[in-house]
């Protein structure tokens, strides 16, 4: 058939008719349809075969989104979740040609992929712990030691032995391997240091036996974590350095399947644990490690992970859970049976958890021998100066609409909520992947260590779904059954962490929520309000109270009001839980909880009648015997329905 | 599935061809459909049953239609019941709980109370699959075309993947003769290939780098007017190369496949008016509806109110068709409303010459204008929308922070919009000085995808 023959006219509706010559040479015509079929086929052939060996090396958030769905739940039987599960990383051609590219943009627009940074020789390094902190250091080094010094004396009064390892950066120690125009950076790491140890604290060095070592491979190069050898050294000078023993331990190797790796019997040993089955026991492809939790009567897990590289193993304490599937976020310390080992891992945290570590201590939940708190040098020195490249991370997900919820007190600026498919007001359409989420790019930063509270009130219509609140670095899910939703989710958050703040999804395809009020709560900087004494261990009696004095009297919000965070406890707190405000002006107003609140809760308190007024201070007083406490009082964003 | 996967590009499209090539010529209208209905139920396999559904409504309410005129009768029965059968699906999974939303105000105001509608999640490409059958039963009532006899062809009609869930709107008389017998040839597949290319190309390196710029802007609660314009030049380029670049994509894989699609865009924004916009843009869809709904209505034929009326609604229903919103009844209404000028001023315009780059700006001006509307989530956020373009809004504006790719890929989108070749004639005409980059466009497009990802079809979700 030649080309003249297709003469359907636009006007008939078909395709319009052939103008000009066709000038392209048959064997052309041949090789460019060949090249399309074979070429894509063989792509397909390739990837179908491709085993999970090296996924790092096709990027972060690609593996990440694996880990999500292998780790999927439920399956809702579909073939689109068969794929991802089955094939979605195996792809050799995108492992070589993605950093290939990368670096090609990279140099073409001078930034590629806002998440990576290609550096020499395949090395990978992420914008926001590259640069430095411009001006003030020792400032705000004083600023960053204050409340973290004031946790050790805490958990030292506790008779517990208190490490701190602060973590050198990549671009520092691989220096080398930056791409042309970062220049290599001296970084903080000693400020930081000496700043800890004039407080008291123990701070191994770890920056000059890692640059002493430098060349032996101590990162991974596409990565932005410790490879084994990083890690031994890591775990060798920091036992060291701390005076702690490390017991001689096998590796377990590397898993070849989905099978959880049998913990050591003295691990079982600690606190009278005992391993449960629970769905959340998983194998993690991005990090080649195996989780699972060991569960005692009152609700502590304790969260084990296996990993073939590193340590030989470890135990994260992460909180306390709930019976209806709430916990408490944060990590709070990571552990060995005997004795600690330094936590040295990729991925989930760690998070300088000052407030509810407090909180655990001081409920008994968690009494270690021995506690090591991880502190990257990036965290503190790094991030307040790039907002504008972790918001472009966040920017990544795909989205159709947006939606403000309205500004975040303190944290200057707005959260947007996003959904792929609003179905009517406020009704939104769920799926297995993490697509409905509120974030706002580059603006929610929390300006210091805090509380970040967000509390969903809704229903499931049809589910169930599962909320996930998170970080740029961690993440808590809860389950939500079909039904009401009122759910108020508190985080802690550090200094100038980004938030990726709330993502709902469901297991099953077609779920649904109607999202009636979604308000976000911005903690004071703790730094600011200070409890005003020592709080007593273990379980509140009837009548008891607690009082939090800010440093920094707080205006009244005209908009929203305080919120009263209450927890974390088993039980709930009975109605005639009563707030007193104390104002500026010596007047102290008094406010009674309505309704029974079961922690950890939320108790909004509307403000605006106090319009004008400057608060110093609060008191929370119990009605009744209830294991709780105050954890903080916050500032609400204005409210708006979505 | 979507085009821009990697399952359809690597396993789907590759394996289909393959099996296509092989088939028997008889069978192959088979194999089409066999592999449509995976592609359709490869997410929500249990929206095939709705498409099946609506394929059986409107293969008998043919038949039933053909062999009532054949004894003389009209046949217009079954015509009711198959439009009845489509809109009603419409209605229901699309606009019931936008009706029952809007309605219960009024309906509480008298005193009445009206029954909780559940939202249903909307069954993707479920416009463009009932226009399309409900083309094929009126055509076969006017007697334009004849009633597919054969089950297989009808499904295969229906259900072809190409062009299934973003269109274009094919229309039965369009392809008939090809689903019976079509040829194929290597030029034919080579101007399929480079119809796909050209698409793909379109969606990944424009569209979805612009995508990212827009959402910012309209995630924003207030903008600076500079960046309002930007974020909403992003916007029409975006929907432009996006649904563009779909329909180039189907109407390369239909050639491929030996079918000519009608192409449904001809450098909409070269308009000098709305009118001429309207036909430059969704041709299919603005077809349909003159043909299927103006005209029947009495187009131009009764009259100047008459004409501006029918207009008024046609643009209205337009608007709608793309989703149960107020932001989309405004957005038809405000096209509609330019036609209605346009057509009233006729007269000056032609007597006044204007140069015919004016024309083209004030016409790309009056749709970045409606494109507000049709972007924005709420009318309230158009409204906000517009005044940070025009400098109106009281608080501080935001700045969006545009990368260096956003303005290469404005550039370049400007370029191609403005100076550059219509696909049709790259296609068409075939020259080997297009060819070569467009190759190189196409797999670079790929690296791309591999390393970004690729955004949702903006038309998936009408």
């Amino acid at each position: 058939m030649s080309p003249s023959s297709i003469s359907n006219s636009e006007e008939r509706g078909g395709t319009p008719e052939i103008r000009g010559a066709f000038t392209t040479p048959r064997f052309l015509q041949a090789g460019v349809a060949l090249s399309f079929i074979l070429l894509l086929g063989a792509r397909g052939v390739s990837d179908l075969g491709w085993p999970i060996a090296r996924p790092e090396l096709v990027g972060n958030e690609r593996a990440k989104e694996a880990a999500l769905v292998a780790n999927a739940r439920v399956s809702d039987g579909s073939l689109f979740r068969w794929w991802e599960r089955q094939w979605r990383l195996r792809s050799p051609a995108a492992s070589v040609s993605k950093p290939l590219y990368s670096e090609a943009l990279l140099s073409l627009f001078k930034e590629a992929d806002p998440s990576i940074l290609v550096g020499k020789d395949g090395f990978f390094f992420q914008p926001h712990r590259v640069r430095p902190r411009k001006s003030n250091l020792d400032e705000l080094v004083a600023e960053d030691a204050r409340p973290l010094a004031a946790l050790h004396r805490r958990l030292v009064a506790l008779g517990i032995d208190v490490g701190v390892a602060l973590l050198p950066r990549k671009s520092v120690i691989c220096a080398d391997k930056l791409p042309h125009g970062f220049d290599p950076v001296a970084g903080s790491y000693q400020s930081y240091r000496r700043a800890f140890e004039d407080l008291g604290m123990r701070v191994p060095d770890l920056l000059t036996p890692f640059m002493e070592r430098r060349e032996s491979g101590l990162y991974f190069p596409a990565d932005t974590h410790w490879s084994p050898e990083g890690e031994r050294i890591a775990a060798e000078f920091v036992t060291r350095g701390l005076g702690w023993q490390v017991p001689e331990a096998q590796r377990v190797g590397a898993p070849r399947n989905l099978d959880p790796i049998p913990a050591p019997a003295d691990l079982r040993k600690l606190a009278g644990l005992r391993l449960l089955p629970h769905p959340t026991q998983h194998f993690d492809p991005y990090h080649q490690q195996t989780q699972f939790r060991f569960y005692a009567a009152d609700g502590t897990y304790i969260h084990y992970l296996a990993y073939p590289g590193g340590p030989p193993a470890s135990l994260m304490v992460t909180g306390t859970s709930y019976s209806d599937g709430r916990m408490f976020p944060q990590t709070v310390g990571w552990y060995c049976a005997e004795p600690v080992i330094p936590e040295t891992r990729p991925g989930i945290g760690p998070i300088l958890p000052i407030g509810l570590a407090m909180q655990h201590v001081r409920e008994g939940q968690v009494m270690p021998k021995r506690l090591l708190i991880e502190l990257p040098e990036f965290w503190m020195c790094c991030q307040a100066s790039t907002r504008k490249e972790i918001s472009t991370v966040l920017m990544q997900c795909p989205t159709v609409d947006l939606q403000p919820i309205g500004p975040t007190a303190n944290a200057g600026g707005e959260a947007v909520f996003r959904s792929p498919r609003v179905l009517g007001p406020g009704i939104h359409e769920l799926t297995p992947e993490w697509k409905v989420e509120t974030t706002r790019p580059g603006k929610i930063q929390n300006p210091g260590t805090g509380i970040l509270s967000i509390r969903l009130r809704g229903e499931v219509l049809h589910g169930p779904a599962i909320a996930r609140v998170s970080s740029i670095s961690a993440f808590l899910d809860y389950e939500l059954p079909v039904g009401a939703v009122d759910l108020a989710m508190p985080w802690v958050a550090t200094r100038a962490e980004c938030f990726g703040l709330l993502a709902l999804s469901s297991p099953v395809t077609g779920a649904k929520i109607r999202i009636d009020s979604l308000e976000l709560v911005m903690d004071l900087d703790l730094a600011r309000a200070q409890l005003a004494g020592p709080l007593p261990l273990g379980s509140r009696e009837s009548g008891w109270s607690q009082r939090v004095v800010f440093s920094a009297p707080v205006p009244a919000p005209r908009l929203g009001g305080l919120a009263v965070f209450l927890g974390p406890s088993a039980h709930s707190h009975p109605p005639g839980l009563e707030l007193i405000l104390e104002l500026e002006n010596g007047d102290r107003k008094r406010l009674v909880s309505p309704e029974a609140l079961e922690a950890p809760a939320i108790w909004l308190v509307d403000t605006s009648a106090l319009a004008d007024q400057v608060i110093v201070g609060l008191e929370v007083r119990g009605p009744g015997s209830a294991s709780a406490g105050l954890v903080s009082g916050a500032m609400i964003a204005p409210m708006k329905r979505l | 599935m979507v085009f821009s996967s990697h399952v359809f590009l690597y396993v789907f499209l590759p394996a289909f061809l393959a099996v296509y090539a092989i088939t028997p010529r008889g069978l192959r209208s088979t194999t089409i459909s066999l592999a449509s209905l995976l592609f359709y139920g490869w997410s929500r396999p249990d929206l095939v049953l709705l498409m099946l559904f609506s394929t059986v409504l409107d293969y008998v309410s043919g038949l039933r239609i053909a062999h009532a005129q054949s004894r003389g009768r009209t046949g217009r029965a079954w015509l009711i019941l198959s439009m009845v059968g489509n809109l009603g699906m419409l209605a229901t999974f699309k606009y019931a709980h936008f009706l029952a939303q809007s309605l219960r105000p009024l309906v509480h105001h008298w005193g009445w109370t009206l029954p909780e509608w559940e939202p249903i999640a909307l069954p993707v490409g479920i416009s463009f699959y009932t226009f399309q059958t409900m083309s094929y039963t009126i055509d076969v009532f006017r007697r334009d075309v004849e009633a597919q006899r054969n089950p297989i062809d009808f499904l295969c009609f229906v259900t072809m993947f190409p062009q299934l869930v973003a269109g274009p709107i094919v229309r039965y008389h369009t392809i008939a003769h090809e689903i019976r017998s079509r040829q194929h040839s290597l030029s034919l597949f080579f101007r399929g290939v480079l119809a796909f290319q050209s698409g793909f190309a379109k969606k990944i390196l424009i569209a979805d780098p612009l995508s990212t710029l827009a959402d910012s802007a309209f995630a924003a609660t207030s903008l600076a007017p500079g960046d309002a314009w930007l974020g909403i030049l992003a916007y029409a380029f975006q929907i432009y190369f996006d649904f563009s670049g779909y329909s180039d994509m189907a109407i390369g894989l239909g050639l491929m496949l030996g079918f000519h699609f009608p192409i449904n865009f001809d450098r909409p924004y070269w308009a000098r008016s709305i009118t001429d916009f309207w036909r430059r843009w969704h041709i299919s869809l603005s077809t349909w509806l003159r043909d299927y709904l103006y005209v029947p209505l009495g187009g131009n034929r009764k009259g100047s109110l008459r004409t501006y009326v029918n207009l008024a609604l046609v643009m209205l229903l337009g608007g709608l068709w793309h989703g149960a919103n107020w932001t989309f009844v405004v957005w038809g209404a405000y096209q509609g409303f330019w036609l209605i000028v346009e057509r009233l001023l006729a007269g000056p315009i032609a007597r006044w010459r204007f140069p015919r780059a004016l024309g083209i700006a004030w016409t790309f001006f009056l749709v970045l204008i409606g494109w507000v509307f049709f972007r924005a989530k709420d009318l309230p956020h158009a409204i906000d929308y517009l005044s940070a373009m025009f400098g109106l809004s009281d608080s501080v504006g935001q700045t969006l922070g545009p990368r260096p790719i956003h303005f290469t890929a404005l550039g370049v989108a400007s370029l191609i919009v403005w100076f550059g070749k219509p696909t049709r004639d790259l296609v068409d005409q075939a020259r080997i000085q297009w060819v070569l980059p467009l190759q190189a466009a196409f797999w670079w497009a790929l690296l791309h995808m591999d390393y970004e990802g690729h955004v949702p079809f903006l038309y998936f979700q009408f």
